[in-house]
């Protein structure tokens, strides 16, 4: 009997189908861990070894976890071009300065409709020193490896369906040599995620294509979400930006924005 | 040098490898940078704190550590929606009938299929009657790791790994008559064994 290449294949993977099926909860971090030291006892160690068989990657990078990374082998493996590795850099600090932000005032609800405030004496008073500071600060923060997104003009978005009779993209336009726009993605839907997710697609008349993704993000303290749109990151043109809810299994459409960026 | 200083150095220094660990876990490349990007959001949160071991090790557990995480909510997503698949099967019957369809191919490609289909049973069998310690090694070898790191990770001799597979290997060969898969047909992504 001649067994082909793809037959080997196939029954490989039906046998790690199989392995996968017998596992119940994965072993915790710790688990692996104290099994790559040899310190689990027997039965413990046959259940994380079972595991490992279902899962070669992870058998693999046990097995490395004491080396250096292994040496860029090839193109494929991680090789960005240095336009790229800044472009994620961009998005790093920007996630960043985010996280490390004070939260704003608990009050702020930002599906209120903004309105215009007529300056009180105070308002004069902290606008003053606000420039001044600003002054000030400029020329160092110019050259801040992470430059604050407070200096971002923003956006507030509130999602579709929820704009009344006009469900219109939102016209978003960068002003003179303006980099970056904080979109403010406001959100009724108050259902609690473990985390959450960004996804950009442009629409065309030929359909939509996916040009952006996100994980990790945390609602602020009013419930709304905030993205850092880049100028080079997108072309002029339709998009809608769909807002994900992830807690385990269970993933939600928690709301949808439609833009034209101009 | 400042944190921000100090960061960013580390960020360039060592992006390109994070983004090559997490491809060499079959995640695509836009996936591996959105991985990398949660690696140095924790490492960043963390800066200072590894001041006992190399930048290098630390980054590789959080890497790690984020991998499993992405790794093991695939699986439960994937567990679902196979459950899924099978209620609707369930709720279908008629569905079925696609699987019946392929009596009408032709006569020669359907005794291809069925020899095809009891090769890979008979060798799924024999697989599967490998003594555990021969069947372990075997299967980890199947998925592309070097005999070093079987032993590594099933705690035996670098001598012990190599000769588990070859014993593994042999006893195949008897009870299906056909040799082993050469090192290209393992999965791919993976070096050879030394």
């Amino acid at each position: 009997m001649t067994v082909s290449a793809d037959s080997w294949t196939a029954v490989y993977r039906e046998i790690l189908r199989e392995e996968r099926g017998r596992i119940g909860d994965w072993p915790t971090e710790e688990s692996l861990l104290a099994f790559s030291l040899q310190e689990l006892p027997p039965d413990e160690a046959r259940i994380v070894r079972r595991f490992l068989l279902a899962y070669p990657q992870i058998a693999l990078a046990l097995a490395e976890l004491d080396e250096p990374f292994a040496e860029l082998s090839s193109v494929e493996d991680g090789a960005l071009s240095d336009d790229e590795i800044e472009h994620d850099w961009d998005l790093l600090a920007a996630r960043i300065e985010r996280k490390e932000q004070p939260p704003p005032a608990p009050s702020r609800d930002p599906m209120r409709p903004v309105r215009p405030l007529w300056p009180t004496p105070a308002w004069w008073t902290a606008s003053i020193a606000a420039v001044v500071l600003a002054f000030l600060l400029g020329g160092f923060l110019l050259h801040a490896p992470l430059a604050p997104p407070s200096a971002v003009r923003s956006q507030l978005l509130v999602p579709d369906g929820q704009r009344g009779p006009d469900q219109l993209p939102v016209p978003v336009a960068f002003e003179g040599r303006e980099r970056e726009i904080l979109l403010r993605l406001g959100s009724l839907d108050k259902r609690a995620f473990d985390d959450y997710r960004i996804e950009i697609h442009e629409v065309r008349e030929s359909g939509e294509i996916e040009r952006f993704h996100q994980v990790g993000l945390e609602r602020d303290e009013g419930g709304g979400f905030d993205l850092l749109l880049h100028r080079r990151s997108l072309a002029p043109g339709t998009y809608r930006i769909e807002l994900y809810g992830r807690s385990g299994t269970a993933k939600g459409l928690v709301a949808s924005y439609s833009i034209t960026l101009q | 040098m400042t944190r921000e200083d100090e960061f960013s150095a580390l960020y360039r220094a060592h992006i390109r490898s994070v983004i090559a660990y997490f491809r060499r876990f079959k995640f695509t490349l836009e996936e591996a940078r959105d991985l990398a990007q949660e690696v140095f959001v924790r490492v960043y949160r963390r800066m200072g704190s590894w001041q006992e071991e190399a930048e290098w090790a630390y980054l590789k557990k959080t890497a790690f550590h984020v991998a499993l995480n992405e790794l093991r909510r695939r699986d439960a997503q994937s567990r679902t929606a196979h459950e899924q698949s099978l209620d609707q099967m369930a709720a279908a019957p008629e569905d079925r009938s696609l699987w019946e369809t392929r009596s009408s191919s032709p006569e020669s490609e359907l005794i291809d299929y069925q020899e095809e289909h009891l090769h890979r049973r008979r060798l799924h069998e024999a697989i599967r009657s490998l003594p555990e310690r021969l069947q372990s090694c075997l299967l980890l070898w199947l998925g592309g790791l070097k005999y070093r790191e079987i032993a590594k990770v099933l705690g035996i001799t670098l001598d012990t790994a190599k000769t588990r597979i070859h014993e593994a290997k042999g006893l195949l060969a008897l009870k299906i008559g056909s040799p082993p898969p050469s090192i290209s047909d393992r999965q791919p992504g993976y070096e050879e064994p030394s």
